[in-house]
């Protein structure tokens, strides 16, 4: 997938995510059946399309950009522990927790 | 969810989703729409001519020539899932040779937006009225209209107008001697 690095953090915690991904759902899913009611009661189908489209707008601008409501649960890491006892895979695996989604994004940020 | 594109990637898809959805609900919505419509319909002048039709084989047929008058008002017709209407007038004869013969005189085709009220006065036929053979002089020739609905979502849906009308073509030939012929 196109993965662009943007001058500026765009991640948002998983909670945050959680709670962007609900949001525009029921964001668009209101503004849907609003304009189907719309649309039905003036007989215009391109009512609905544009209420849709209005409420793809709405949505956009709430959960495209990454508000700080939406870093209000960041990812508690553990603190590294320097130490050369275990196989190195395994610390520095644990120190870097790194999940697939954050591998490439927690590396270069340490101020996270 | 965790960068720009893989959320304009995820609304873009659900608003896809939501939109079929829509679709979907103005296809239920309208599915039991019959679309029924009176036109009134007549015929004006009817003769009937005996040439030679250049555009097929060199035999002489019998040529019908009529101007039209029609009136119907297609406005209710327009509900929100329907796009287009395709009317055409269909001239139904019988011949002793074809038990039903059907020829299209005239279409058009009415947008959503347009006006569907039409009042058509003395307007000649859009496409010729060939007889393949000679048998229209004397002939019952029934007009009837028809149209298609085209939906934005949906079946292709074919209504018979109510009201049709006949005329009898005359029993004589037309010698198409001068100018005019009473066909533009």
């Amino acid at each position: 997938m196109i993965d662009i690095e943007w001058p500026f953090a765009t991640h948002m915690d998983f909670r945050g995510q959680k709670m962007a991904e609900r949001l525009f759902q029921v964001i668009i899913v209101f503004f849907g059946l609003i304009g189907f009611l719309v649309g039905y009661m003036m007989q215009q189908f391109s009512m609905t399309i544009y209420s849709v489209l209005f409420g793809v707008l709405v949505s956009a601008f709430l959960t495209i950009p990454p508000w700080p409501i939406y870093r209000n649960n960041p990812v508690e890491w553990q603190k590294p522990i320097d130490s050369k006892k275990d196989a190195n895979g395994n610390k520095n695996n644990s120190s870097n927790k790194s999940t697939p989604k954050d591998t490439r994004k927690a590396k270069p940020k340490k101020d996270q | 969810m965790h960068s720009f594109l893989s959320r304009l990637n995820t609304l873009f898809a659900f608003t896809i989703s939501v939109l079929a959805a829509l679709t979907l609900g103005v296809f239920i919505s309208t599915y039991f729409e019959q679309y029924h419509g009176t036109v009134s319909i007549s015929a004006n002048k009817p003769i009937v001519k005996h040439m030679t039709d250049f555009s097929a084989n060199r035999k002489k047929n019998d040529l019908g020539v009529l101007q039209l008058n029609m009136d119907m008002d297609l406005n209710p017709l327009f509900d929100w899932n329907v796009k287009q209407l395709f009317l055409y007038l269909t001239a139904e004869y019988v011949t002793p040779s074809n038990s039903l013969n059907q020829v299209v005189l005239w279409d058009k085709i009415i947008e959503r937006g347009e006006n569907a009220q039409l009042n058509i006065r003395d307007m000649a036929t859009k496409y010729y009225f060939w007889d393949d053979g000679d048998h229209l002089r004397s002939n019952n020739v029934t007009l009837t209209l028809a149209w298609n609905i085209i939906s934005n979502a949906g079946r292709l849906l074919h209504v018979r107008a109510d009201g049709s009308s006949s005329f009898i073509f005359p029993g004589e030939y037309v010698t198409s001697r001068g100018k005019n012929s009473g066909r533009e």
